[in-house]
């Protein structure tokens, strides 16, 4: 059983919580929020450092950085989409849903 | 072991599983060329048959016409069996210039460049011609290839409503902050074989600044006054930036395909779609049917003005039957049965009357939306298709379906 603790944060003044606010505060997005803390942290930041080293000597520009992904799959097809926010990953997941709506003829 | 039986075991599972879903496809041994009239042997081991085909792509008749194949044997004779190579090395021959070359002038295009198949066309082109800044705004409804393709590409992706103008419009205005806009559609719509709206789509292009893309795989040779396609049918013939066609349907049915439009567009496709550049050149004899092909169908119209007849008695025939078919100007027919099993029964039913037509459920075609597709060709005559109507009679009276709409079907036979 994980402990439960509970952290008290004072508003920065005059700041009021909105829906996207209360959004952002959901159990999938904080456990998405503290993993991505986590990551940062990671022992083998190093190692992906040196990665990255690599590829841009080998001529790639790489660019990462932390990003909302949403998924889809129904039978053999998987749709994936990674975006700056959630809406905007799960918009596009959905246009992408759509071209499958049936096979199709050959 | 490389093969090991947890391995074997898990592929047998999920093909059960096609199975038990009613997915698997079992495929059908054709012993004679395909025609109108084709001899076929179904289940494997059953005794062969004489059916009247009516699923086939052979939209003109050309798939076994004597003079196409004289010239793919003389192609064959003169060019060699194959080229062993992609064209850029060694595998271009003039014979695949002189085909794109035919193909740009009937299409009504810029330039031409020849694929292994339409699939690869689709595959590549966008690709090739889109990047990140780009945006690909496609009909819900296009081919998988043109799926495929999309997906392969960096640009965004987004769909309007089928046929949706007012929808496609609003996408536009969405997308203005992008650099590059590619509407995409197809000519003819495999499914219910309805047209897109070209004109109303290049009408929207100039306004929005975007390009326009159409697979015109199902009209290449027939749809249209001469033939062209879809854009001679709507009278935007000359204006659509990247046309993708097969060699596999009307234009003879072998295999093969193109990316056809603005001479940059096609020139990047040269450069950079992978298809293209990492698979084999299309054999010398299908270069050389289809340049015969062209010569038949550049001025002589009477093979689609056999298959627009054809079409038209046949929609009439079914409709006097009570068939509840889909509306449309294209040879391809769906005969709306809606529920699944009753789809696959009539088409049991139909292959022992003497007809070939295949039934389409989900997930080919949308939940409740099962269908026979029926395809016409100019390889019918007149005899075929009677015979071809007394076998619907005679089945759709078996079932109980003649006269009945797409409610009462759905009230007996459930979705």
């Amino acid at each position: 059983m994980l402990d439960t603790r509970t952290i008290e944060l004072a508003l920065p003044g005059g700041m009021t919580l909105g829906d996207l606010d209360i959004d952002a505060l959901d159990p999938d997005t904080m456990r998405a929020v503290l993993h991505a803390i986590f990551g940062c942290c990671d022992v083998a930041r190093a190692d992906a450092e040196a990665l990255r080293e690599t590829l841009e000597t080998n001529g790639w520009t790489v660019r990462q950085g932390l990003t909302w992904v949403a998924c889809a799959e129904r039978g053999d097809v998987t749709e994936r989409v990674s975006a700056p926010s959630r809406c905007e990953a799960v918009a596009r997941l959905r246009e992408y849903a759509l071209l499958h709506e049936a096979e199709g003829c050959p | 072991m490389t093969y090991s039986t947890p391995i074997r075991e898990g592929y047998r599972q999920e093909l059960d599983a096609i199975r038990e879903a009613g997915l698997f496809k079992q495929e059908r041994s054709i012993h004679s060329p395909q025609s109108a009239g084709i001899r076929v042997e179904f289940p494997e081991g059953a005794p062969e048959r004489d059916v009247i085909n009516f699923c086939a792509n052979n939209y003109l008749g050309l798939s076994s016409h004597p003079d196409v194949i004289a010239a793919a044997h003389a192609g064959l004779d003169a060019r060699g069996y194959g080229m062993s190579s992609v064209r850029f090395i060694c595998g271009t021959q003039d014979i695949h210039h002189q085909l794109e070359r035919k193909l740009t002038e009937f299409l009504g295009t810029e330039d031409t460049l020849l694929f292994p198949s339409c699939m690869d066309a689709n595959a590549g082109v966008f690709e090739a011609v889109l990047d990140a800044e780009d945006v690909m705004i496609a009909d819900r409804l296009v081919h998988a290839s043109i799926v495929d393709g999309m997906r392969l590409a960096p640009a965004v992706r987004d769909t309007y409503k089928h046929s949706d103008m007012k929808h496609l419009e609003r996408k536009l205005q969405e997308h203005q902050d992008k650099r590059r806009r590619l509407i995409i559609t197809d000519g003819v719509f495999s499914m219910d074989g309805d047209l897109a709206k070209l004109d109303e789509i290049v009408a929207l292009a100039r306004q929005y600044d975007a390009m326009v893309f159409v697979d015109d795989s199902h009209a290449s040779g027939f749809i249209g006054r001469t033939g062209r396609g879809t854009h001679e049918h709507c009278g935007v013939f000359g204006e659509i930036d990247i046309i993708t066609t097969t060699l596999g349907k009307g234009l003879g049915g072998a295999s093969g395909g193109c990316v056809s439009g603005r001479a940059e567009i096609v020139e990047m496709c040269r450069q950079k779609a992978r298809p293209y550049l990492f698979s084999n050149t299309v054999a010398p004899m299908i270069v050389a049917g289809t340049l015969k092909v062209l010569d038949l169908i550049f001025t002589d119209t009477s093979r689609r003005d056999k298959l627009e007849w054809n079409t038209e008695y046949w929609r009439q025939g079914l409709i006097d039957l009570g068939f509840d078919i889909k509306q449309g100007d294209s040879p391809i027919v769906p005969v709306m049965l809606y529920n699944a099993k009753l789809a696959q029964d009539v088409s049991r039913d139909l292959y022992d009357e003497g007809v070939y037509a295949i039934g389409f459920f989900f997930p080919v075609v949308p939940k409740a939306a099962a269908r026979i597709r029926t395809q016409l060709s100019a390889a019918h005559d007149k005899e075929h298709l009677d015979k071809g109507l007394a076998a619907f009679a005679k089945v759709g009276a078996k079932h109980g379906i003649l006269g009945l709409g797409k409610q009462e079907i759905v009230d007996r036979f459930g979705t």
